[in-house]
């Protein structure tokens, strides 16, 4: 097992090293000269140069991109164009507000969507069924962007009773930073109305984020449920007297979930990328609202910069998930 | 459901019998009231709006550093302008320049002396007090960073503090914007001498901390400041202008970066101010209810430049030809709806040096094709390419009436649409730039220099400046200098008047449209003054709210 991990982790290197090539190549070759933008309209010709070279823009690719790989070894991930600032720093005080929204985002999907997906499964053909098929269609057919803007106006213009965005109200003050997820830091800091505030900004950003999610889940959640129910061992158990509720928690559950598992490690790279738009919508200053003013201003170091965050994340992600099949289904084994 | 199934009506009767016990009864009130409370709490939150003495501006457009002399930005400005200040400034609305930090200043005959006299008993927020010391090293500063203003200062010889009040300029040639280059939206702001000694870093002149902290003469303190996020000021207490009458005691601008949602913020009174806002979104706000849209004239012009390095727009009758086949009128009355008038020239009517005399096209298709005939073009029977940025909202449509006008001469036009990156990268390399593209300018320095140097000189070309059609002709060239360095102010303008005349007949762009200036506030606010200059900037110190 141990092993096994290992080369996963090796493996999770390679993919990352691939990422990098293909996002530095695919941004290089976007037309545009960010040091441009950046000297200003009355700079002179060496000003242009002289920042092309500090933010290394200049030189040939491949030597570029020696430099930005000698550069991650030491943790520095270059200077981004649009804040002026090394884009570590920058990923450093974006990053926590995105994994607390998604955070958020996949626990409303794991405790939504597997006790939706069991119970149709459970009463399947009935009322319920019905419902949480309708509501997981438009889950996943309404465009992430469009559902954001009308909760917005539904909730906050006309109801009044949830914020249009942001992480805390406008007058609040961010709490003292532990983790950068300002739930926990409020809690540490034992402020019960930060507390509160920065709970009710996150209930909307993350149910937009989370409603495909959802739908996606339930349907697997259910679709397995239902395979597994109609297995020989269940039948027998169920012809030696186990009742219903005993038998779904103890044999069904745990061989239903494994197929939603690897759908739930998948739905971890899906909020990450649904994360570009509700940021925006929302007004939320995680990574995703970062990247698309850097893809903006063409910022090569930003963009390479949240792209490796995301691919670490995704695949560490499905790391953990392969190593939970060890956990739930004996039959697996890893050598 | 399965209604057979015995299991299901177990269920249902189960449900339907259960007794509730007391300790349930007891957990349910408590939940419904708890709730109940949150949802009032909720609503409290939602609807907070700030009171009197607190301004919530929402911008839609994120500011890049508070350094206020390193960067050309249209978003930074708003920020510095309430922790710094400059020696002179713009009075109210005028283009009239009047001494700020500075007490008084002199400018000698012949224009290379400029005398500035420190106003005294000011001091910078971290306790540094203000003095010729203090400002000699901000415009040092200013000179050494090689950004923002520091290009009007080229001038500049020598920087003297002949006393402890006193600060002089020598400057090798004089130059008609000179002193404006002290009083704009860019410039040598005065930050604190202080400030930069102790945090300079490898000859930086204290730009990576500056970047992030702010330390002026200003009415207004950073408390807090999170990139794309907010920032927020309190009241200076010290502030030389003192605190008699109304003043906000506190500041808050917060990045919004979606025009829809910074809108909903404005009409449920979150927000008092909302900067940036599309032009559709603007025109719909107005007449909202508790909603009041400033509507000022700008020192803002907008062009359309033609390519005139290469092909059929090399030829000046063919621009001429294509500055009378433009639909103004539709432009201004249609597309606009009105809130613009036509330009006349490539001088905004409102500002200092404009030339009233100068002719204007007319929209005149046949004379169009009498000129493209006279140009060897009867037909027309060439194309153009017109490139604009994604984001600004009016460069579209100003190419697609363009393209109509266009097609009933018998010319195409190509239009595209780039990244601003991808848009100033291609306009800014001669080898790429074949395009005719819209631009608006608005005055950095008070003269027309600016806009006509910027635009049409031959040194403004590639990444020197805006110069894009790559225009060029020696004649104007001259003008400018001359205009520049002449000190009687008579013939300045005599001759910048010729310069803008050179520039009609040669056609390089057609001179559209100029446009008022509309910010959509909350009826409360008052106090609020444009300046053209400081354009998308509050002067927080003078606005108030009532409550």
């Amino acid at each position: 097992m141990a092993r096994y991990i290992a080369r996963r982790l090796l493996f999770m290197l390679v993919v990352i090293f691939g990422m990098s090539i293909i996002t530095f190549s695919l941004s290089r070759l976007v037309p545009g000269n960010p040091a441009r933008l950046l000297a200003g309209p009355h700079a002179r010709q060496e000003q242009v140069d002289a920042l092309a070279e500090r933010y290394h823009l200049t030189g040939p690719v491949l030597e570029q991109y020696g430099v930005y790989v000698s550069g991650l070894a030491r943790g520095d991930l270059g200077l981004s164009v649009t804040t002026r600032r090394p884009v570590a720093e920058d990923l450093a005080q974006f990053l926590p507000a995105t994994v607390e929204l998604t955070a958020t985002a996949f626990l409303i999907t794991v405790l939504v969507g597997v006790p939706v997906g069991i119970f149709s499964a459970a009463t399947r053909g009935g009322m319920f069924d019905h419902a949480s098929r309708l509501v997981s269609i438009a889950g996943v057919s309404l465009p992430i962007f469009w559902l954001g803007l009308v909760l917005q106006v539904l909730f906050y213009k006309h109801l009044g009773i949830l914020p249009i965005g942001g992480r805390l109200g406008t007058l609040d003050i961010a709490p003292p930073r532990v983790t950068g997820a300002y739930l926990i830091d409020s809690l540490l800091a034992g402020d019960l109305s930060l507390f509160w505030s920065s709970a009710i900004h996150l209930i909307l950003p993350a149910l937009t984020l989370a409603a495909g999610s959802v739908a996606v889940v339930t349907r697997m959640m259910r679709a397995s449920v239902l395979e597994t129910m109609g297995a020989d061992y269940v039948r027998t158990a169920r012809a030696k007297g186990l009742t219903e509720p005993s038998l779904l928690r103890r044999h069904v559950m745990r061989n239903a979930f494994i197929p939603t598992l690897t759908v739930l490690g998948l739905q971890v790279g899906y909020l990450l990328a649904g994360n570009f738009l509700v940021e925006s919508v929302f007004n939320w200053p995680g990574i995703g609202l970062y990247a698309i003013d850097a893809i903006a201003n063409l910022d090569y170091a930003a963009i390479m910069g949240v792209t490796l965050i995301v691919s670490v994340v995704y695949v560490a992600v499905n790391l953990v998930v392969d190593i939970l099949y060890v956990l739930l289904d004996p039959r697996i084994t890893y050598s | 459901m399965d209604f057979n199934d015995p299991r299901t009506t177990m269920a249902i009767d189960d449900l339907l019998t259960r007794r509730i016990t007391r300790r349930q009864a007891v957990q349910g009130t408590v939940a419904v009231s708890l709730s109940t409370v949150a949802l009032g709490g909720l609503t409290v939150q939602a609807s907070s709006a700030a009171d009197a003495k607190t301004l919530v501006v929402a911008s839609g457009a994120d500011a890049v550093t508070l350094d206020p002399q390193v960067s050309f930005d249209g978003q930074s400005p708003l920020l510095w302008r309430a922790v710094y200040e400059n020696l002179v400034k713009y009075e109210g609305e005028t283009l009239d320049i009047v001494p700020h930090l500075a007490e008084s200043y002199e400018i000698s005959p012949d224009g290379l002396t400029y005398t500035f006299k420190i106003r005294k008993g000011v001091s910078f927020s971290d306790g540094e007090p203000l003095n010729a010391a203090a400002v000699k090293l901000s415009i040092e500063r200013q000179i050494g960073v090689e950004q923002g203003i520091a290009f009007a200062l080229a001038n500049v010889d020598a920087i003297e503090a002949p006393d402890d009040m006193t600060v002089v300029l020598t400057l090798t040639a004089p130059s008609d914007g000179a002193l404006s280059a002290f009083a704009g939206m860019y410039a040598p702001y005065i930050i604190s001498s202080k400030a930069i000694r102790e945090h300079e870093q490898d000859g930086d002149w204290a730009q990576a901390w500056l970047r992030d902290n702010m330390v002026g003469t200003g009415p207004y303190i950073l408390d807090s400041y999170s990139q794309s996020q907010q920032a927020a000021f309190s009241r200076n207490p010290n502030y030389w202008g003192g605190w008699e009458g109304e003043h906000f005691d506190q500041l808050v601008v917060s990045y919004v970066k979606e025009p829809a949602t910074e809108r909903l913020l404005l009409e449920q009174g979150e927000v008092d101010v909302a900067l940036f806002l599309p032009d559709d979104a603007v025109e719909e706000l107005d007449g909202t209810e508790g909603i009041v849209v400033t509507d000022v004239p700008s020192f803002n012009l907008y062009y359309l430049v033609l390519p005139t390095r290469e092909g059929p727009t090399a030829d000046k009758t063919v621009r001429q030809a294509l500055s009378y086949g433009f639909d103004y009128d539709t432009w201004v009355n249609d597309v606009m709806r009105g809130k613009a008038q036509q330009a006349r020239g490539p001088i905004p009517s409102n500002f200092v040096g404009f030339n009233p005399n100068t002719p204007q096209y007319t929209y005149d298709p046949d004379k169009a094709r009498a000129l493209l005939a006279e140009a060897g073009y009867p037909d027309g029977g060439f194309s153009i390419n017109y490139t604009y940025e994604t984001g600004y909202f009016w460069k579209r449509p100003l190419g697609e009436l363009f393209q109509a006008n266009m097609a009933d001469l018998g010319i195409t036009v190509d239009i595209q649409e780039l990244s601003p990156s991808a848009w100033a990268d291609l306009l800014s390399n001669p080898e790429t730039a074949n395009h005719a593209f819209g631009l608006v300018w608005w005055p950095t320095l008070r003269t027309p220099y600016d806009f006509m140097f910027s635009l049409f000189a031959t040194g403004a070309q590639g990444t020197a400046g805006y110069n894009w059609g790559y225009y060029s002709n020696p004649e104007l060239d001259s003008l400018l200098e001359d205009g520049a360095a002449e000190p009687d102010e008579a013939k300045r303008m005599e001759i910048y008047a010729k310069a803008q005349d050179l520039l009609v007949d040669e056609a390089p762009a057609l001179y559209v449209y100029e446009k008022r200036y509309r910010l959509p506030m909350r009826d409360a606010v008052k106090g609020f003054v444009f300046n053209g200059v400081y354009i998308e900037t509050l002067n927080f110190y003078d606005i108030s709210k009532t409550a």
